[in-house]
């Protein structure tokens, strides 16, 4: 069992850094970024290629970097940025749709279904109580740690994340203090598609790289934002963890079938008992 | 007045032929194609997408047929052309397809429907209905139902067949098993289940079934559950991205110690490059006709022209030649039907598939043998067609087998 709750919180550390991604997007520019999770799947296909060329991990990581930095700023100009403004959350739907062109570019490159992206630490199992573990999932759990925390962290003690959060409370009132939204919303959105794609060295050894993953841990992701509270940087970490641990220990205790029923189970409860999610904080609204 | 009646007379009946011979060439709905042009094959699978890379060699190995045939002078002195259309694996979208296909002029001959039981079963009403004949590779028994698709074919064994090679090679193994089935928990299971727990009984051993979600990215817990069941043996299926992760969680789970036996799905992958030696531990996979190596001087003239057609001798094909071989072997038993039957009607080539009286090295074909009969639309594996093995790896895309 101990291993099964181990490799859960592995699992769990994907959909977090997922969340993660989503929260950042919309702390700071009120739209959620469904095709967070292409970035993650494609930077995916795009490590299992360059170490196909021999590449060192080092060098791997930085064209990951580029590449999630490059498309994020396409996203943001295409799908978000004639968007501004207009209050209809429309990016709902454009984000959605360029997380579709993301998984149609991949198709159009890939012939395999589900490709093995190697770990570039050491892959040798470590025996524990119930079956073994992998040190990839070790790092996974505490990559997603510090992310979140990190995250959280300059999202409540940093003057840029303060600014951040303030130029998303009041965009007005930011400005007169010398806040610059707009530029705000894009370097934070531009970070938050890097996050996706360097996740991917470190994610694509667990989950392997394939393209149904996109819509997966696109719902996925979804499910811990609305479990851990929408904003809430803490939150996705702790309802990824805790996703990922039902989820292996539901499989482990009962039937296949009951994996999702599981998990979206907690979803419905959630937003029926508790909408704002575990550390969501309530709006009061004046009428 | 007078002039209406030359109207009448005259220009309404030559109004009405040019009309009647305008609809006579465009064929309508439900027209079949003209007897002296080239015979249709229309491949309804997945180009991209899952399973695009199995659909795409299948399409290969069609069209290497075809193009072998053609060179020969044709079919029944008639050319066959191959139009291909991408489902993505969607049996909607494939229906939707083949729907297009059939009310447009020309009416496909054959129509090749998917790389899955799923998609097979959605278009094969339609070719009933329309009485043209479907075939496939797929092993899934529901399609053997002569009454529901009189005109479909399948180029691949039933689970049942193989299913009860797996009951007699555990028999071989020294005495009655405790046999875990993990298995995939959609359709693939629904294939495999039943036959699974009638052929092992009926071979003695006693039977557990830990499925796993098709889109679990941890299959680990399926193989603890069969370890805890006491399992001496493991049958394990899968097909597509579930497959390398099959391999990832028997190691995780320390399953490698049980040895296990690799169902049609995972047997018909190229499952070696994505899985390590240590992974693979124990690991016999169903092997087929073709699926095991064979040296190139031990390969028969059609399997060689494959090879070539497909480009296998200049650079590794991405699927095993198997996949290939399928819808060279498709076209080539249905070619065998056409020519027996005189005609490529639906009824006519059915009772010719049936009744075949061209042996597999006579047709050309590649894969079994024994082929269909009144009373089944699948081929019949022969003793030593079916067999498992363990293998080292890959060779020309065949799996290479220990010792």
């Amino acid at each position: 069992m101990f291993a099964s709750i181990v490799s859960g919180m592995a699992l769990g550390a994907v959909y977090a850094l997922v969340a993660v991604g989503y929260n950042l997007t919309w702390l700071t520019g009120k739209a959620i970024n469904f095709a967070q999770a292409g970035f993650a799947v494609a930077g995916m296909f795009l490590a299992v290629w360059c170490y196909g060329q021999g590449l060192s991990p080092v060098a791997v990581f930085a064209i990951l970097v580029a590449a999630g930095g490059l498309v994020a700023t396409v996203e943001y100009v295409v799908a978000l940025r004639p968007l501004r403004g207009r209050g209809e959350h429309a990016e709902l739907i454009t984000t959605l749709g360029f997380s579709t062109i993301i998984q149609g570019v991949i198709l159009l490159f890939v012939s395999d279904d589900a490709l093995r992206v190697p770990f570039f630490g050491p892959e040798q199992l470590i025996d524990v109580p119930g079956g073994r573990i992998a040190p990839v999932e070790l790092v996974l759990v505490a990559v997603a740690v510090v992310v979140g925390l990190g995250a959280h962290l300059w999202a409540t003690r940093t003057r840029s994340g303060l600014a951040a959060l303030a130029q998303s409370e009041d965009r007005d009132a930011a400005l007169v203090l010398g806040i610059r939204p707009e530029r705000i919303s894009f370097v934070v959105f531009v970070v938050s598609g890097v996050l996706g794609s360097v996740m991917a060295p470190l994610a694509g050894p667990k989950t392997f790289a394939a393209v149904a993953l996109v819509s997966l841990l696109a719902i996925k992701g979804f499910v811990v934002l609305a479990l851990g509270g929408v904003g809430s940087l803490l939150g996705a970490l702790v309802g990824g963890l805790a996703i990922g641990v039902v989820e292996a220990v539901v499989v482990r205790l009962t039937d296949a079938a009951f994996q999702n029923i599981a998990v979206f189970g907690i979803f419905i409860v959630t937003l029926l008992v508790r909408p704002r999610g575990l550390f969501g904080e309530r709006k009061e609204r004046y009428v | 007045m007078k002039s209406s009646r030359i109207l009448r007379r005259a220009v309404l009946p030559a109004v009405a032929a040019v009309v009647l011979s305008a609809l006579t060439a465009c064929g309508g709905v439900g027209a079949s194609s003209d007897d002296s042009g080239p015979y249709r094959i229309l491949d309804v699978g997945p180009q991209t997408g899952f399973s695009g890379a199995n659909g795409k060699a299948l399409d290969a190995g069609l069209r290497a047929a075809v193009d072998d045939l053609n060179r020969g002078g044709g079919l029944n002195g008639r050319q066959v052309e191959v139009v291909t259309k991408d489902d993505q694996t969607d049996p909607t979208k494939a229906v939707t397809l083949l729907r297009e296909e059939l009310s447009g002029r020309d009416q496909p001959d054959l129509v090749v429907t998917g790389v899955s039981s799923n998609e097979s079963l959605a278009m094969a009403p339609l070719l009933t209905r329309e009485k043209i004949i479907g075939m496939s590779n797929i092993s899934s028994p529901k399609l053997d139902d002569r009454e529901q698709f009189p005109y479909f074919f399948s180029t691949a064994i039933q689970q049942r067949d193989l299913m009860a090679a797996a009951a007699r090679f555990l028999g071989t193994q020294g005495g009655p098993k405790r046999v875990a089935l993990v298995v995939q928990d959609d359709a693939l299971r629904q294939a495999v289940e039943p036959v699974f727990t009638e052929q092992m009984a009926v071979a003695g051993h006693t039977t557990s079934v830990h499925p796993f979600a098709p889109d679990s990215l941890d299959i680990a817990p399926a193989f603890e559950a069969a370890k805890a069941a006491g399992a001496d043996w493991i049958y394990v299926d899968a097909v597509g991205a579930a497959v390398p992760r099959v391999f990832e969680g028997r190691l995780k789970a320390g399953a490698e110690t049980i040895p296990a036996i690799g169902g049609s799905g995972i047997g018909t992958t190229a499952f070696t490059d994505n899985s390590t030696p240590a992974q693979r531990a124990g690991f016999h996979p169903a092997l087929y006709p073709l699926t095991a190596y064979i040296a190139p001087e031990k390969r028969s003239p059609e399997l060689t022209t494959l090879f070539e057609r497909v480009g296998g001798n200049s650079g590794p094909l991405p699927m095993p030649i198997s996949i290939y071989a399928y819808g060279w072997d498709t076209v080539r038993i249905w070619a065998a039907g056409v020519r027996q039957a005189g005609s490529a009607d639906a009824e006519a080539v059915t009772k010719a598939l049936e009744n075949l009286r061209v042996s597999k090295q006579e047709g050309g074909w590649l894969m079994w043998s024994r082929l269909y009969g009144p009373n089944t639309h699948f081929p019949q594996p022969g003793p030593d067609d079916v067999i498992f093995k363990q293998v080292t790896g890959r060779q020309d895309t065949m799996f290479v087998t220990a010792g």
